[in-house]
């Protein structure tokens, strides 16, 4: 068995539609090892949510996994039966989602459905011993009285509050990994740090993985330690953070990067990337990002794959940025 | 009045001193009124609590001409609601908003109109503020034809000059909103704002639903225009890495007040109020790798029942008794910064 926690290889997702199946998802490989945070980023459209929801084998019709494997602890998810699979999540792993109206119920109390979370992955556990483990999960996330606040609806909470309790929801069975689709995006910069602040504490002393995904690369920044970056339904560039933040190999990423603005050009134009991402069933033939690129070629029209170039660190581009150009050389804080 | 003399009556706007917009003391009142339940049992003897809530509460700046401010703060802190009003959109319930030094309010209503047709807004979801019926043509050509900004025969060629400014494709004018793609649709929000020639344009959240890489391109639009038009904007905005790239002045609001307000540079540089030097600190940042926060703790009160004395106090970490009974004013730290924080007269 390897070290690795989760390993998805060459998955592909695809939905039907009028004009036959297109694929969100193409040819996305990942790996998440124990008390790791991953961050998966990309803009809309790009895939990042159909991978995370493929993982957790969420996708409904129309939508189907038709290719790749999905390995939790050497095991395939996909060969799995559903009431096997039923079983894993939200106890080995759960998702959050940046709706928490997604996950609540908004006519049952808080405690009603944290019990469910607990007894319906373990009848034994009796009611008490189970709603002190809610009470406790509420108050790691910072929850302030979580003994009152369990009898509350979640309308009685705010938007940062209801996002705790999802996120102690997904704790609450002590998942081996949790993917989080965007949970701090709708929230403000103070909830945002206090929860990616939870977040960080709870997996490094868990032992919990994590599979970040967001559009806000100052996100990934401040959490994660590894990146994939998704374009147009695949990952083009993979690696350590400081690598892929200083050293981008991808245009894209480069693009990416560059557009934020920075504290040291106020005033200034931001880079931009040209035009717009591909819709879906209509994506350019070879490399998907080639008529936005700069470095654009005449043999990017031959689909480049993702071809590694050191341990942990992958592109799929036919001319990478060098290697030795940094970015933000000596001017980290 | 003919649309030649109107024309001639708009002054080119860099010949004009002084700021566009002044707040004075502006406060917005919401309150529950009661309903037919409430005057029954009121009639009864019964209590009614009111619960008014300050949106608004005694704000005053002012925004020059060309000058962009960014109005930063959390979610319910009323930036958008004092936007609005800025806008003409929603009114003060008390205080003033004055156009070129006269009160908009008690103004003619040939000022007023000026005033409407100067000020102009761009709200978050384009698609929410297009009419979904209305070809993009019609949508950006209808104000300025109403308004007669220029005669009725220059009025095709003046809306495509704004579309392709704004980077929008004027053969695509036959086309409805929703065949747009949000950059797009927002880039069409924009050009119907500078459609009436406006001085100054409140955005509320323009690029908060945008993606990264659409994001820049707006942004460095937004940039454009500035330059093009001489516009000034009020950039209101959760996302202060965005204000603080564009905006000349930063105003941050809690809970309905200003409670700092200078340069944007400066106030990145030292910030004074403990609000803003916490607010500051958490704005993650492509620099700042595996950063463990330092939270501000809890979340913003409701501003049902605001905090007495300075709206900050159960939250800062230097509250002291006199934070939690006296309000503070808004004072002159040094040029053109201001602070409303106690702690300021114990440096003294």
């Amino acid at each position: 068995m390897s070290k690795n926690l989760l390993e998805v290889r060459g998955l592909e997702t695809v939905f039907g539609g009028e004009h036959g199946d297109v694929a969100a998802v193409r040819d996305v490989s990942l790996t998440v090892s124990r008390g790791e945070i991953v961050g998966l980023v990309g803009e809309s459209g790009s895939g990042k949510s159909v991978t995370g929801l493929s993982i957790m084998g969420l996708i409904g019709h129309p939508g189907r996994v038709t290719k790749g494997e999905i390995m939790l602890h050497g095991e395939d998810l996909r060969r799995l039966p559903t009431t096997a699979l039923r079983g894993l999540r939200g106890n080995r792993i759960a998702m959050i989602f940046q709706d928490p109206m997604m996950t609540l119920n908004p006519v049952l109390r808080i405690d009603t459905q944290m019990i469910e979370a607990i007894t319906a992955h373990d009848a034994k556990v009796d009611r008490t011993t189970a709603r002190a483990r809610c009470r406790d999960a509420l108050g790691i996330v910072g929850i302030p009285s979580p003994e009152e606040r369990l009898k509350a609806y979640p309308h009685q909470f705010s938007g940062g509050m209801r996002q705790r309790v999802t996120i102690a929801i997904a704790m609450l069975n002590s998942p081996d990994l949790i993917i989080a689709d965007e949970p701090t995006t709708a929230l403000d910069v103070t909830i945002q740090s206090q929860i990616l602040a939870e977040m960080q504490k709870l997996c490094r002393e868990r032992g919990t993985a994590l599979i970040w995904i967001t559009h806000d690369l100052t996100v990934i920044a401040a959490l994660t330690q590894r990146v994939y970056v998704m374009y147009a339904g695949s990952v083009v560039e993979e690696g350590l953070l400081d690598d892929v933040l200083d050293r981008p190999l991808h245009p894209y990423t480069y693009g990416l990067i560059r557009s934020i603005p920075s504290d040291n050009a106020p005033g200034k134009r931001l880079f931009q990337i040209p035009g717009m991402a591909p819709p879906i069933d209509r994506m350019p033939k070879g490399c998907r990002f080639h008529p936005r690129c700069p470095r654009v070629q005449e043999d990017c029209l031959r689909e480049p794959s993702l071809d590694a170039s050191g341990p942990n660190r992958a592109v799929r581009c036919h001319h990478p940025i060098a290697e030795d150009k940094a970015l933000f050389e000596g001017e980290r804080a | 009045m003919s649309a030649e003399a109107l024309a001639g009556r708009v002054q080119p706007v860099a010949e004009r001193a002084g700021p566009i917009i002044s707040i004075d003391n502006v406060t917005r009142r919401f309150e529950r009124r009661p309903d037919f339940a409430a005057k029954l049992a009121m009639r009864l003897g019964a209590t009614f609590n009111r619960r008014v809530v300050h949106a608004v509460d005694g704000v005053s700046f002012e925004i020059g001409t060309r000058e962009v401010v960014g109005l930063v703060g959390e979610s319910g802190c009323g930036k958008s609601t004092l936007g609005r009003i800025v806008a003409g959109i929603d009114s003060p319930t008390s205080g003033r908003i004055l156009y070129r030094g006269e009160d908009v309010a008690g103004a003619p209503s040939e000022a007023q109109r000026e005033f409407r047709l100067r000020v102009q807004m761009i709200f978050q979801d384009p698609l929410d503020s297009l009419n979904p019926r209305y070809r993009m043509g019609r949508a950006v050509s209808e104000a300025p034809r109403h308004h007669r900004i220029v005669p009725l025969s220059e009025l095709e060629g003046h809306v495509d000059r704004i579309l392709l400014k704004c980077g929008v494709d004027p053969s695509t004018k036959d086309r409805f909103p929703h065949q747009f793609s949000g950059g797009q649709r927002q880039r069409i929000g924009i050009a119907r704002a500078l459609a009436v020639n406006p001085e100054l344009v409140v955005c509320d959240e323009a690029v908060a639903s945008l993606d990264v890489s659409i994001q820049a391109q707006i942004i460095n639009l937004f940039m454009d225009l500035r330059e093009a038009f001489d516009l000034g904007y009020l950039f209101v905005s959760h996302d202060i890495g965005i204000v603080r790239h564009i905006s000349d002045r930063l105003v941050v609001m809690y809970l309905g007040r200003v409670v700092e307000l200078g340069p944007t540079q400066e106030l990145f540089a030292k910030p004074n109020h403990p609000y803003t030097q916490a607010l500051l600190k958490e704005v993650p940042t492509l620099k700042r790798r595996g950063a463990s926060f330092c939270t501000i703790q809890g979340e913003i009160p409701s501003p049902l029942q605001p905090p007495s004395g300075c709206h900050f106090n159960p939250r800062c970490p230097f509250a002291t008794k006199r934070c939690r009974s006296e309000v503070p004013e808004l004072r002159q730290i040094a040029p053109g910064r201001f602070s409303a924080c106690h702690l300021n007269d114990d440096t003294r």
